[in-house]
């Protein structure tokens, strides 16, 4: 037996090896994201449209191709791409429990809060990926135009980071739905809680108080939504504050295995005092 | 013969229904055989040795490691292959892609190397050819092999498979037995089945589980000596035999007590078996 022990590599090169997994494993997880059937049917739907309306605008040369383009990107992003990479990312992040296949991924040496890791990895480099190029492009497009609604000015680079950490969070929010509630109909119920919770806090008009909407898992971007409240506080803490809720979800994913609790409870803490700085700071 | 694995004592209830009750043997390298009729708690166990499941209350130990703590389980699982009654499959996965998927949850990082590891596995279930195709769409055996291909990866030294013969034919049922005694050469295999062929064929040494305790633990051949003079064939069937069967030639054969006279003939494992789980009365009154 103690053979069969020692012609195993040493502890230390396995946990090296553990995180490596994880990377391979967020990879391999991401691409699946990216590539749900969902996802390529709808934005291939997107697309189609944009195409048709473009060709239906040809002769308005009062419109820069531009601009167009850049509305087109920023409105897919800001109002589809969140719920729609929420949708496949759950699909993901449950199939193993939906195809009852857990029994032998669970026999594998990486535990399950690894396999949780590794798709909370796969958020970032799948559609956070994508959002990330979506949002360069963006920022290229941007230079030196006028646009069509809002008020007209380019977002900044701290509202696109904003655009693309949406994205990343549902991604995230989707996973801790998915590892949280383990039934058939956590993902409407995670999809209603996501629409419906942004559109509440981020309705000026029904928010107590004005600075309200600041607070809301969205962008807070005089890009396209010329309100008042907009122009109060800081594109960039708002970005510091998403980035914390994103943080806090990838937490919640992690604090699912019992073990090691405590330390990921720790964690946790130090990102929920972090997001709650950077939610002071920003109005 | 070194220990691979111990159970003692172990116990396991879901609800009303308790599955394990009292447990206790030991698993040595070779390929050990775990019979036992429906309900016995067997795949409970399984899941038990696997560290997917943990017991209520009793010991597991692994190569000397304890699994219910975190870090001797993972170190069990790097030596571990798993093939569970009922394998699923996630959508959209190829053959290749399914078991390269679970080659990296089992840490094998280096992509050139677990792609080789990959192909050999498959190879060795003989899926070669479908590859490519998606798991689930391919037949129920097939989709067992690629199953049983995953559980292979990385030469495990302790290999868990339950029910692994269900739905393959005949020609891949060989194979697996050859797939089966190879892994089982200087490694430990654990293999639950209602096949008694495949148990006298390939196993060293068999358990039989009943209502969640360990009834016997021998060789096969100690198993079939419990029908040692309790099976006997006749021209005209025996009521009072406790199970009667015609055989191909056109007579019966019977196990239980014999009459006087009667023509015994050597048992069987299955015969052994059967006379030991003896549930015949409850069978009938079902």
């Amino acid at each position: 037996m103690s053979a069969v022990l020692e012609s195993h590599v040493t502890e230390r090169q396995m946990s090296g090896a553990t995180w490596l997994a994880v990377l391979q494993l967020g990879w391999r997880e991401g691409r699946r994201m990216v590539l749900s059937p969902v996802l390529l049917l709808v934005f291939g739907f997107m697309a189609l449209m944009g195409g048709v309306n473009a060709a239906a605008q040809i002769t308005d040369l009062s419109l820069p191709s531009r601009a167009q383009a850049y509305d087109y990107i920023f409105f897919v992003f800001a109002l589809y791409a969140g719920l729609l990479f929420y949708i496949s990312c759950h699909l993901v992040a449950s199939s193993a429990r939906r195809t009852k296949a857990e029994g032998q991924l669970a026999a594998s040496p990486l535990s399950s809060r690894g396999r949780c890791a590794g798709l909370c990895v796969g958020v970032v480099m799948g559609p956070g990926l994508v959002a990330a190029v979506a949002m360069i492009t963006l920022a290229l497009l941007g230079n030196d135009i006028t646009l069509v609604y809002g008020n007209e000015k380019p977002g900044s680079v701290a509202e696109l980071v904003q655009l693309a950490l949406t994205v990343v969070g549902a991604g995230l929010f989707a996973v801790m739905c998915a590892t949280w509630l383990r039934f058939p109909g956590s993902l409407p119920l995670g999809f209603v809680v996501l629409v419906f919770g942004t559109i509440l806090m981020s309705d000026a008009e029904r928010a107590p108080i004005n600075t309200w909407p600041w607070f809301a898992p969205y962008i807070a971007s005089p890009a396209w939504a010329d309100d008042v409240w907009t122009l109060m506080g800081s594109q960039a803490w708002h970005a510091a504050y998403l980035a914390g809720l994103c943080g806090l979800a990838f937490c919640a994913v992690m604090l699912r295995e019992r073990e090691g609790r405590l330390r990921w409870t720790l964690i946790s803490a130090g990102v929920l005092a972090a997001t709650v700085v950077a939610g002071a700071l920003q109005i | 013969m070194s220990t691979a694995a111990t159970v003692s004592e172990v116990r396991r209830r879901f609800g009303r229904t308790q599955a394990l009750d009292g447990a206790t043997f030991e698993i040595g390298t070779g390929v050990t055989g775990l019979l036992g009729p429906n309900g016995a708690g067997k795949t409970t166990l399984l899941r038990i040795l696997a560290t997917v499941a943990a017991p209520d209350s009793g010991a597991v130990s692994v190569f000397g490691r304890d699994p219910s703590v975190a870090s001797q389980r993972v170190e069990i699982r790097r030596r571990l292959g798993y093939l569970p009654q009922d394998p699923g499959f996630q959508r959209g996965f190829s053959v290749f892609e399914f078991i390269d998927y679970v080659a990296i949850l089992k840490e094998r990082t280096d992509r050139q190397q677990r792609h080789g590891e990959v192909r050999r596995v498959i190879a060795a279930v003989d899926l070669t050819s479908v590859s490519g195709k998606r798991v689930r769409a391919l037949s129920g055996g097939m989709r067992r092999r690629a199953a049983l291909a995953a559980s292979l990866l990385g030469e495990p030294q302790f290999l868990v498979l339950d029910e692994p013969t269900a739905g393959l034919d005949p020609e891949q049922r060989l194979r697996f037995r050859e797939l089966v005694s190879r892994a089982g050469e200087g490694r430990a295999v654990l293999l639950s089945t209602h096949q008694t062929e495949d148990v006298a064929a390939l196993c060293q040494d068999v358990v039989v589980l009943d209502k969640g305790r360990v009834l016997f633990q021998g060789t096969p051949s100690s198993l079939a000596a419990v029908g040692d003079g309790r099976v006997w064939l006749a021209d005209e069937r025996v009521s009072s035999a406790e199970l009667v069967w015609r055989t191909g030639e056109g007579r019966f054969r019977h196990l239980g007590t014999p009459p006087v006279g009667a023509e015994l003939v050597e048992p069987t494992l299955e015969d052994g078996y059967l006379l030991l789980v003896g549930r015949f009365d409850e069978e009938a009154a079902a």
